[in-house]
C-alpha cells in the first residue's frame, strides 16, 4: 500500500466538529479518532439551509465568493487580517486559469516594480525579461487536457530588451538570450526534462544504453536539488543587491558573466544617431508632442518589448491625427472594439524605425500612426500585437489582461 | 467542551473516516446579500469597495474582456482556489468537484496497494521503500527502482498522488508495472497482485554496529503504541548506551497514540495545547503511571516528511529536555482540518484548530501563493543531511548518515 508515497498533499486530518455560529454551516459532528472510538453522528440543522432545493447555477460568483469568505471568517483557525487579500487571491486564481502568457498577476511588490519600470526606473540588472512558454502545453492546459505535463509548462526566461547604461548591457547580455543559471543555481526549464524523457524513450527503443540515462537522471536530480524557479530567478535579477554571476544561452552556446544589480534609469526620449529613440514611459506623451513640434522626423521604437497601452493612447492623442486605426479581435475571431485615436493633429511624413524587439504597445503605436497616414514604418515588427490592459486591486496587487489582437480595420481573417 | 478534548489528530488516509451522509452547506443563505446591501447603504458611494465588490468587478472584467472564452465553472473554481491559497496555509484548500471526489474516495480505504512507498521522479515515481513480505517485495520490486509505466501507460510528468491512484485497486487484482533499475539493460516488466498490507508501524532492535537501541516508527496508528512498547522493552533489557527513535518519513496519525508513547518517557505532561477559532485553548496531556523509567540519552531522527503526530512527539520530547533532534527540519503540520462539502460537489478543507507544542511553539507550515515553503516545521538540534539521498536505506549503518550521527551522539552523551 503506497500510503507514505502519497505525500503530505493528500494527508489530511479530518475532523468534523460542531460548528455553531452565524455562518449557519450545516455539518455533521464526528468524534475524532483520538481515542479510537467510532464516530457518533449528530446533525445540527438550520432549517433554511437544507441543500436539496438549491441550485448552484442560480448563484452568482459574487454570492459564492461572499459565502466562502463568511465560511472562512467563521471557521478558519486564524483571524483573517486582510479580507481584500482574499479577493486578490481569487483574481490571482482567475488570471492563472487563463494560461495566457500576456495575462499576469503581480503581488503588491511586483506591481510596484512594474509601475516603476513603466516610469523608467529599473532595479537589478536592468533588462526587460519575458517568460516564454511551450505553446503546445499552454494550449493543452487551457483545454484542461489531462495529458498536460506540469513540468513542461515551466517557461524560459528570455531577455527581451537590454536598457542602455544597465549592468545587463555591461555584462554583454543581448535580446534573445535565455537565462540558464544564477550564482551557480540552475534556473528550472523544460529542456533538460525533455531530454531526460527522450533518453528514456531511446532506452526503450534500445538505441541508448541504460547507464547513460541513469547518469543523466542523477545529474538532473542533483541540479534540481539546487535550482531556482523562474519566478524566484526573475526576482533575483530584478532586485538591487550584490554583483551576481550568470550563465545564459545564445544560439545553443553557453555564455557566462557577472552583472551588478543597481538602479538603471532611462529617459522616454533619447537622441541617437538614428533619430529619436522613444520608450513609452509615463509622461512621455507631452515630451513626444514637443519633440514632434520641434521637428523630430524619425522615431526609433526598437528595443520596446513592453509598455503600457494607456500611455500609448495618450501618445496618439498628443501627436496623431484623429481616426480609427484598428480593431481588437478575440481568439475566436470576434471583434471586441474599434480603436480610435483621440488626437487632432495633422502629423505626416514621420519615419518610424522598428524591428522584432518592437512589441506590444510600441508596435501598436507604430501601426496606428501608419494606419492614420502619419508615418511610414521601416523594419520588421509584430503586426498583430496583443492589446494588454492593466488593472490595480485595492490591496496593492494588480494584473495585466490580454484583451485581443490589434488588427487593421477591414482586415478579414 | 468534552468534544474538543477528544479531538485527535488524524493524518494518514487509511485512518480517515467519513460518517455517512456528510452535511452540505447551503450557500444560498438568504441573510447575507441584504447584510452586504445594508453595509453598502451605510458606507456611501465613495467608500472603499468590499472584497466581494472587488471580486465581482474584476471577475466580470476578466470574463468579459479576455481574448479567450473560458467556461464559467472553470473560472469560478480557479478563483475560489486562488482565494483559499491567499491564506498561505497549504492545508486550507478549495477542492473543485473532481478533486473533492477523488479525495473522498481515497479516504474510504476500499482500495489496497502493493506495499511500497513512492517518491517523486522526473521519469515517473521512485520506489523509496518496499515493505517486507508485501506484494511488491514478493514480486521482486526493490528500493530505487523507478516506475515509468503502469498497465502499459507512461506516467512521466504525473504527480505521485496520481501514480499511486493508478497502482491502487481492488484486492486480488493485478497491476503491471514497468520499472527502470540500475544495472539492468532493459526496463523490467513486473506484475503485482494487490493485497491488504499490514505495515508494522514500530520496529526496534539493537544496532549491529553500536550498542544503541534503534526504533523506527512509520506512523501513529492504533496498534503502534503496543508495538512500540514491546520493542522498547526488548531494547531496554539489553542495556544499550542510548536510544535512537526514527521518525523520518512518518506522516503522523493519531494524536492519542503519540501521547501514549510519550507517556513511556514522561508522565502527566502537556503534549499539545489546542487553539481553535473561538480562542479557547485545551491542553492535552500524557497519561500517568506508564513511565518506563528510561534514563538514556535519546536522539530522534526527523526529516521534511515527518509531520503531524511525528512532529508533536519529537517536539514534545525536545521541549521536555529528554531528546535531541537530528536530521532536517520537519514538515510543519500540527493542525486539524474540517472538510465541508459544498452545494456544487466541491469542498472546502479548512484548518480549524492548531496544536501548539508544550512550550507554546506554533510549527504550522506557511507557503506563498505558489505553494513554495516560507516557514514552518521543527528545526533539528543537529542539522544532518543524508549523504546519498538516492542510495540511502534507513536503518542500514553503511547507507544512513543521519543514523550514524544520531548513534554517535547518544553514545557521547
Amino acid at each position: 500500500m503506497t500510503e507514505g508515497g502519497k505525500g503530505l498533499l493528500a494527508a489530511a486530518a479530518v475532523v468534523s466538529v460542531v460548528a455553531a455560529g452565524g455562518a449557519g454551516v450545516l455539518v455533521r459532528q464526528q468524534v475524532e479518532m483520538g481515542t479510537g472510538e467510532a464516530p457518533a453522528a449528530t446533525a445540527i440543522v438550520d432549517g433554511s439551509l437544507m441543500a436539496s432545493n438549491s441550485d448552484i447555477s442560480g448563484m452568482s460568483e459574487g454570492e459564492y465568493f461572499y459565502k466562502l469568505t463568511q465560511l472562512l471568517s467563521s471557521t478558519y483557525v486564524e483571524q483573517i487580517q486582510e479580507p481584500q487579500d482574499l479577493a486578490a487571491g481569487a483574481v490571482r486564481g482567475l488570471i492563472g486559469s487563463l494560461a495566457d502568457p500576456h495575462s499576469r498577476f503581480y503581488d503588491a511588490d511586483e506591481f510596484k516594480r512594474l509601475r516603476e519600470r513603466q516610469a523608467g526606473t529599473y532595479h537589478g540588472i536592468g533588462a526587460e525579461l519575458q517568460y516564454r512558454y511551450n505553446e503546445e502545453q499552454l494550449d493543452k492546459a487551457r483545454n484542461r487536457d489531462s495529458s498536460t505535463d506540469a513540468l513542461l509548462l515551466i517557461p524560459d526566461i528570455v531577455v527581451a530588451a537590454v536598457l542602455p547604461g544597465s549592468p545587463a548591457e555591461e555584462a554583454g547580455l543581448e535580446p534573445g538570450d535565455v537565462i540558464e543559471s544564477i550564482e551557480g543555481k540552475w534556473v528550472m526549464n523544460p529542456r533538460d526534462i525533455l531530454k531526460l524523457r527522450r533518453l528514456n524513450e531511446q532506452v526503450e527503443e534500445g538505441s541508448v544504453n541504460d547507464e547513460e540515462l541513469m547518469k543523466f537522471r542523477e545529474d538532473f536530480n542533483e541540479k534540481a536539488e539546487n535550482s531556482l524557479t523562474p519566478a524566484r530567478a526573475t526576482q533575483k535579477l530584478n532586485e538591487d543587491g550584490d554583483r551576481i554571476s550568470l550563465t545564459w544561452l545564445r544560439d545553443g552556446k553557453k555564455i557566462s558573466g557577472k552583472a551588478a544589480r543597481r538602479v538603471t534609469s532611462i529617459e522616454a526620449l533619447r537622441k541617437t544617431d538614428s533619430g529619436l529613440s522613444v520608450t513609452l514611459l509615463n509622461g512621455s506623451a507631452d515630451q513626444l508632442a514637443r519633440a514632434v513640434k520641434d521637428g523630430a522626423s524619425t522615431l526609433d521604437l526598437r528595443g520596446n518589448p513592453s509598455g503600457s497601452y494607456e500611455v500609448m493612447e495618450q501618445a496618439l492623442k498628443a501627436i496623431a491625427p484623429s481616426g480609427e486605426y484598428g480593431v481588437l479581435r478575440t481568439d475566436d475571431g470576434a471583434d471586441q472594439g474599434v480603436k480610435r485615436s483621440e488626437g487632432s493633429g495633422s502629423l505626416s511624413g514621420l519615419q518610424i524605425l522598428t524591428d522584432r524587439t518592437t512589441q506590444g504597445a510600441a508596435a501598436a503605436f507604430a501601426l496606428a500612426l501608419e494606419e492614420l497616414g502619419a508615418a511610414t514604418v521601416k523594419g520588421d515588427l509584430d503586426r498583430e500585437p496583443i492589446w494588454v490592459e492593466q488593472h490595480a486591486l485595492p490591496n496593492g496587487s494588480g494584473y495585466t489582461l490580454a484583451v485581443g489582437k490589434l488588427v487593421a480595420k477591414g482586415e478579414q481573417q | 467542551m468534552k468534544i474538543v478534548g477528544k479531538i485527535g489528530l488524524l493524518i494518514g488516509l487509511a485512518t480517515i473516516a467519513f460518517a455517512s451522509g456528510f452535511a452540505f452547506m447551503d450557500l444560498r443563505n438568504g441573510e447575507a446579500p441584504s447584510a452586504e446591501a445594508f453595509t453598502a447603504l451605510v458606507k456611501g458611494e465613495d467608500a472603499a469597495p468590499t472584497p466581494t465588490e472587488t471580486f465581482t468587478d474584476h471577475y466580470s472584467l476578466i470574463a468579459n474582456r479576455h481574448l479567450r472564452d473560458l467556461p464559467d465553472d472553470e473560472l469560478r473554481y480557479s478563483a475560489m482556489g486562488g482565494m483559499f491559497a491567499a491564506l498561505g496555509d497549504p492545508h486550507t484548500v478549495f477542492l473543485r468537484p473532481e478533486v473533492a471526489e477523488e479525495f473522498s474516495l481515497e479516504n474510504n480505504g476500499d482500495f489496497v496497494g502493493i506495499g511500497a512507498r513512492l517518491g517523486e521522479d522526473p521519469l515517473g515515481a521512485l520506489v523509496a521503500t518496499v515493505f517486507e513480505d508485501a506484494p511488491a517485495d514478493r514480486a521482486g520490486i526493490r528500493p530505487n527502482d523507478i516506475i515509468i509505466a503502469v498497465d502499459g501507460e507512461k506516467v512521466a510528468g504525473e504527480t505521485v498522488t496520481d501514480i499511486v491512484s493508478r497502482i491502487r485497486g481492488e484486492e486480488g487484482t493485478v497491476v503491471k508495472l514497468t520499472l527502470l533499475r540500475k544495472g539492468s539493460a532493459d526496463p523490467l516488466q513486473i506484475s503485482v497482485t494487490r493485497a491488504e498490507v499490514q505495515v508494522p508501524s514500530a520496529e526496534g532492535r539493537i544496532l549491529n554496529d553500536a550498542p544503541v537501541g534503534y526504533i523506527s516508527v512509520t506512523q501513529f496508528s492504533e496498534s503502534t503504541t503496543g508495538q512500540f512498547e514491546k520493542d522498547l522493552r526488548k531494547i531496554l533489557s539489553r542495556n544499550p548506551e542510548g536510544l535512537v527513535i526514527d521518525m523520518r518519513s512518518n506522516p503522523g496519525g493519531l494524536l492519542d497514540t503519540a501521547s501514549k508513547m510519550l507517556g513511556f518517557f514522561a508522565e502527566g505532561k502537556t503534549v499539545v495545547t489546542t487553539v481553535g477559532r473561538n480562542e479557547r485553548s485545551e491542553k492535552y496531556s500524557t497519561p500517568r503511571g506508564k513511565s518506563l523509567g528510561i534514563n538514556l540519552p535519546i536522539a530522534i531522527l526527523i526529516d521534511g516528511q515527518s509531520a503531524s503526530a511525528a512532529e508533536i512527539f519529537a517536539g514534545a520530547m525536545q521541549d521536555y529536555g529528554l531528546a535531541e533532534l537530528v536530521g532536517t527540519h520537519s514538515y510543519g503540520k500540527a493542525s486539524v482540518q474540517n472538510v465541508i462539502p459544498l452545494i456544487d460537489k466541491s469542498s472546502a478543507k479548512i484548518t480549524i484548530a492548531k496544536y501548539l507544542l508544550p512550550k507554546g511553539r506554533d510549527i504550522s507550515r506557511k507557503v506563498d501563493a505558489d505553494g513554495v515553503y516560507i516557514s514552518g516545521g521543527i528545526d533539528p538540534d543537529h542539522e544532518v543531511e543524508l549523504e546519498e539521498p538516492m542510495e540511502a536505506i534507513y536503518g542500514e549503518w553503511a547507507r544512513d548518515s543521519q543514523l550514524r550521527y544520531a548513534a554517535d551522539l547518544v553514545m557521547r552523551r
